[in-house]
């Protein structure tokens, strides 16, 4: 069964995303995404994950929206009519590409949770993360010891991102 | 329906949300947007099947993904900021030529 409880954050989740999909003025969008990111997080801290809940709230609703809402005011864009024309040809393909895909995978899903399945437990229970301490320090030991080599390869990404965004953003001086 | 039936439905809900963002709409930043979406709902499935599975392999892929996103919206926003430069607009039909 469903907790009650979980029910507010997935509906919170699915109204906010309208908002960010239709919207008409992208700083609309934005804040709304700001506001998806955040409900996501609580959801991550109530199935358990609460390393990812802090990174998301930090990382994604923190750093990348900042960037997002910096540029929407940098580019100055003020709507005046939504972009979304009605009745074209790409309005409707796009609602086909839609329905069937989330009528495919939700059917995918819904099957599949009908399914009898095998106990496939593995070796972190919610018990035994808890015995060693938290979820943040089971994740961080996994992330330092199997995962080292991704970890460091990511930590370069990083470094030719901002050379990139910098390289890329700087005022040409011609 | 237990929780883990929902959470993988919402996350196929926001996968198909940040596809029509992508395709309905002409602004450049509201379709970066879209694919944040999309990154997001891969995170919940991720996170929802390592709980169900008992493993933290999937929190640990969630950790690069996140990664991974702010770099590239940090250099999908540049290069916005320049076609925005070259362009006077960021909409995707009136940026048509490669030639800035």
């Amino acid at each position: 069964m469903v907790e009650p409880l979980m029910l507010i954050p997935v509906a919170c989740v699915v109204l906010l995303t309208l908002g960010v999909v239709f919207a008409r003025n992208p700083i609309t969008s934005a804040f709304c995404l700001i506001g998806v990111m955040l409900t996501l997080a609580i959801i991550y801290a109530m199935i358990g994950a609460h390393f990812i809940a802090a990174l998301q709230a930090i990382v994604y609703a923190g750093a990348i929206m900042v960037l997002f809402v910096f540029s929407i005011m940098l580019l100055n864009m003020n709507e005046t009519k939504s972009e979304i024309a009605l009745r074209s040809k790409r309005t409707w393909a796009a609602v086909a590409v839609f329905v069937t895909l989330l009528g495919l995978v939700a059917r995918a899903i819904w099957e599949w949770s009908l399914e009898e399945r095998l106990p496939t437990a593995g070796p972190w229970t919610l018990e035994r993360i808890r015995d060693i301490g938290g979820n943040s320090l089971a994740v961080s030991a996994s992330l330092f010891s199997e995962f080292y080599i991704q970890f460091e390869l990511i930590s370069l990404l990083l470094l030719v991102a901002i050379a990139g965004a910098l390289v890329l953003a700087k005022r040409k001086v011609d | 329906m237990d929780t883990g039936t929902l959470l993988h439905l919402l996350s196929a809900y926001l996968f198909c949300m940040g596809l029509l963002a992508l395709m309905l709409r002409r602004n450049s930043i509201v379709m970066l947007m879209g694919i944040e979406l999309m990154l997001n709902a891969v995170n919940l499935s991720f996170i929802t099947f390592a709980r169900e599975l008992s493993h933290l392999s999937g929190q640990v892929q969630v950790f690069f993904i996140i990664t991974v996103a702010a770099a590239e919206s940090a250099v999908g926003l540049s290069i916005l900021v320049n076609v925005y430069r070259n362009f006077g607009t960021i909409k995707t039909d009136q940026t048509v030529s490669l030639r800035g």
